[in-house]
């Protein structure tokens, strides 16, 4: 499992979506619920931390 | 004495005096008799009421498509040809004049990127969800940008944006921009917005020009054009992977809200939950349905067990009864066989020493016997 802080924020938030999607089938071993409900928590803090820490930047180039 | 050129003299001082004279002109006129030879060379009459004059040049310096009546300015220098003894301008540049000729212009310009497959809807490709760097086409002064940075520092300051300043009007301004478009497809950029905000269709014609086109369709990160009001649509925006009418509507475009994500995390995180609870109430079930089973199947396990209980206690007691009925009848038995019994009916038993004596060849006189009764044994000799 990647480590949260090496991730990008669309990696982060498609994980999220994926494990949310899971959770949305039929599967029910509770086991691997524990465990993605475990990192589906650890994912979201992780993009609300980068969400609230947001501020916009502004690199200029010339061509 | 008067001087005497020969042809060829008189043509190179011709155009050496035509050069100092004149050395770069602007000429308006209607364009007549338009032709393109071998692809490469571009020649028509420019005419007035009353004039005609040559023009030539190549299509590489000729980016405006030019038809018949329209009318143009063209900027070149004069020239004698020295081969074919005719006077032309070289064409520098020619610029489209009037609303007729520029909207011609465009139209002639668009047919042939359309057919080149330019504008194609299977070009378009998905801009990425979460941007993280945007670079930015515009000018640094103009309201565009200014309105582009406002919307996007609203709903997703988590952005980076990376500016590349262009001009965005005048005779530079398409070079500008396609030379920012290209710096910026040098950087790890995930999305570009070209952006400018409303003026005259004059002041957008830059982003409708052949190389911006070009440019934006050959951008390797996909590309938004968000230029002027709603009502212009510049040729660069049918080319981009997604038109704006705005540089607002292009950083709605671009962003998401992040506002929008925030709640969207949050319900996630809700749905987990509730997942999880699902899960849980599940296997909660399970382990009740579990339970009852095993209460049931041991419920018919001791019944089973006290039925073979009873069963075996049924069995042991008849043997006992059998055996009880056994013994009492051999106890009887042997009862009614004990000496005893005899001796006490009057009878008395012979013994001599250990030895049972039952016949009376067997004793002799003098013999000492013993006589067994009821009740006690005597002493006695044989007469």
């Amino acid at each position: 499992m990647k480590k949260v802080d090496t991730m990008n924020f669309s990696e982060l938030a498609e994980e999220l979506e994926q494990i949310v999607a899971w959770f949305e089938s039929d599967n029910v071993d509770l086991e691997a619920a524990v465990e993605k409900f475990e990192r589906g928590v650890v994912l979201s803090s992780e993009l609300k931390k980068r969400l609230s820490s947001a501020e916009q930047k502004i690199k200029k180039i010339s061509s | 004495m008067e001087n005497i050129y020969t042809v060829s003299q008189f043509a190179a001082v011709a155009n050496q005096i035509l050069e100092a004279a004149l050395p770069f002109v602007r000429i308006q006129g209607e364009v007549s008799n338009y032709q393109v030879r071998a692809g490469k060379w571009v020649s028509f009459r420019l005419k007035d009421n009353n004039s005609i004059i040559e023009c030539f040049g190549s299509v590489w310096q000729i980016q405006t498509p030019l038809q018949d009546g329209m009318e143009v300015v063209v900027a070149g220098n004069p020239r004698l040809s020295a081969k074919w003894g005719k006077f032309s301008v070289s064409i520098s540049a020619i610029k489209p004049v009037g609303q007729g000729s520029i909207l011609k212009s465009l139209q002639l310009l668009k047919s042939k990127l359309e057919a080149e497959g330019l504008f194609d809807v299977d070009r378009k490709r998905p801009l990425p969800a979460y941007p993280m760097k945007i670079g930015v086409v515009s000018s640094e002064q103009a309201d565009g940008y200014k309105d582009f940075l406002k919307i996007t520092k609203q709903r997703w300051p988590l952005a980076t944006i990376v500016f590349a300043h262009s001009l965005v009007q005048g005779d530079e301004a398409p070079k500008q921009i396609t030379a920012s478009l290209n710096a910026l497809n040098q950087t790890d950029v995930d999305v570009i917005a070209v952006v400018r905000g409303g003026g005259s269709s004059e002041d957008l014609l830059a982003f409708s020009s052949e190389p911006v086109v070009r440019a934006v369709a050959a951008s390797r990160v996909p590309v938004v054009v968000g230029v002027g009001h709603e009502a212009d649509i510049a040729l660069s925006q049918l080319a981009a992977d997604k038109s704006a009418s705005t540089p607002t509507d292009a950083a709605q475009i671009i962003t998401p809200d992040m506002e929008q994500f925030d709640l969207l995390v949050d319900r996630s995180l809700r749905d987990l939950h509730s997942g999880l609870e699902l899960r849980f109430t599940h296997t909660k079930d399970l382990i009740g349905l579990f339970e009852q089973s095993a209460i049931r199947s041991s419920a018919k396990i001791s019944h089973k067990l006290e039925t073979l209980d009873n069963q075996l206690f049924a069995g042991v007691q008849t043997a006992l009864r059998v055996n009880e009925n056994r013994v009492g009848g051999l106890t009887r038995v042997l009862h009614q066989l004990d000496p005893h019994n005899i001796l006490r009916q009057g009878y008395a038993m012979v013994k001599r020493g250990d030895t049972i004596v039952t016949k009376a060849k067997d004793l002799n006189t003098d013999d000492v016997i013993h006589l067994v009764l009821k009740d006690a044994t005597k002493k006695a000799k044989i007469l």
